[in-house]
């Protein structure tokens, strides 16, 4: 029989609620109670072998979790304060012929009882699931207006979230936007307008700088802020990219406007700072 | 973190002033995360130009800014400049600047 693996548990054959029924009964000695649930019309189809009892196939889960259920709903609506159960004849697939309420019912039981493979399957889920389900029987109404307030609370209390967040969201999209706006104002009072004209239709402008050493270089300031400033050679394609920014969130356009000024103002200083990759030979 | 440029705005550099100084004012524009904010000083009260000469020195010297001079000509260029000028007009000061 081939060995199943974690990995490969599929959805093969699905037990349905209806396939299971439980039959309740409680008995009393005086001091303690027996709860027994026998659990009937239930066959579910076992497709797979477990690999040393240990992991468990898709299917096997899911019955798993339809007994957990059943049972967690026969054993609450009795209404006895027993803490364990035998489960008779016993689970169909498994070993266990008896469990606690404590384990059905409460958060880490599955995870402590059950392995990796349950685990992985959903078993946590269903448990959750249980307990959210069944945990209200044994509400008081006291119990459940207070929940039903305490609720109605945390559902104002994410609302109101929602809102303050969505108005943040606003409030920097304004001021992102306007300080856009502002740094691209200030960029074209500093262009002239062939300048500004490049840079409404191709999203750069040339720039012209009288080199120290008397020659004349051609630059081209692209939109952005890293790695966007070219030296272009005779045939106006770029020869070296150089990288030289405010070393602060400045908006794009005040990064080229201060990449222009030191440029133009500063050329030694600016090629110092840049970090500069050649494209092609001069 | 804190946007760039807001000790500027409790010092009374404002990002909604005009664009340009009229005539007998000093302004200086500092490049900050709300676009550039603005100060002007009265160029004819030395009492506001000592003013305008702190702020300058305390970002350039201080904070290592870059300032530049702008053109008058129209040119659209302009000129760095290391220390305080209050003949200058609009100055334009940008953070420090690094390689990427």
């Amino acid at each position: 029989m081939p060995t199943a693996a974690v990995q490969q548990l599929v959805p093969d054959a699905s037990p349905t609620p209806t396939d299971l029924d439980c039959e309740v009964e409680v008995t009393s000695d005086g001091t303690s109670e027996t709860v027994t649930i026998r659990l009937t019309g239930s066959d579910i189809p076992v497709v797979s072998a477990s690999t040393g009892g240990e992991v468990y196939t898709w299917a096997q889960t899911q019955a798993m979790k339809i007994y957990q259920d059943r049972v967690a709903r026969a054993w609450l609506s009795t209404g006895t304060s027993a803490t364990t159960i035998d489960l008779s004849p016993s689970w169909k697939i498994g070993s266990f012929t008896s469990a606690s309420k404590d384990w059905l019912l409460s958060d880490d039981g599955c995870t402590s009882a059950a392995n990796a493979a349950w685990y992985s399957t959903g078993w946590q889920d269903c448990d959750h699931a249980v307990m959210r389900k069944y945990g209200r029987v044994r509400e008081t109404p006291e119990q459940a207006v207070e929940r039903a307030a305490k609720e109605e609370l945390a559902r104002q209390a994410q609302k109101l979230a929602r809102q303050a967040q969505a108005i943040e969201d606003a409030k920097v999209k304004v001021f992102t936007d306007t300080a856009k706006a502002r740094a691209r104002r200030l960029l074209f009072s500093m262009l002239n307008p062939d300048q500004q004209k490049e840079l409404d239709e191709k999203n750069h402008f040339h720039l012209t700088v009288h080199s120290r050493d008397g020659s004349i270089k051609v630059y081209r300031i692209e939109h952005g802020y890293q790695g966007n400033v070219k030296l272009l050679g005779v045939d106006g394609q770029p020869v070296r990219r150089y990288c030289i920014h405010a070393d602060y969130r400045l908006p794009y356009e005040d990064q080229m406007l201060a990449q222009k000024m030191l440029l133009e103002a500063n050329e030694p200083e600016f090629l110092r700072i840049a970090n500069m990759t050649q494209l092609r030979a001069a | 973190m804190e946007t760039l440029g807001t000790d500027l705005t409790k010092q009374g550099f404002s990002p909604d002033l005009a664009d340009e100084p009229e005539l007998g004012q000093i302004m200086i524009s500092v490049l900050s995360g709300y676009g550039d904010i603005k100060k002007v000083w009265n160029a004819a009260n030395q009492d506001e130009v000592e003013d305008a000469r702190r702020s300058f020195d305390h970002l350039v010297k201080q904070k290592k800014y870059l300032a530049f001079r702008v053109s008058a000509s129209g040119d659209k260029t302009s000129e760095q400049i290391r220390e305080f000028d209050p003949t200058a007009g609009k100055m334009i000061l940008i953070p420090p600047v690094a390689g990427g």
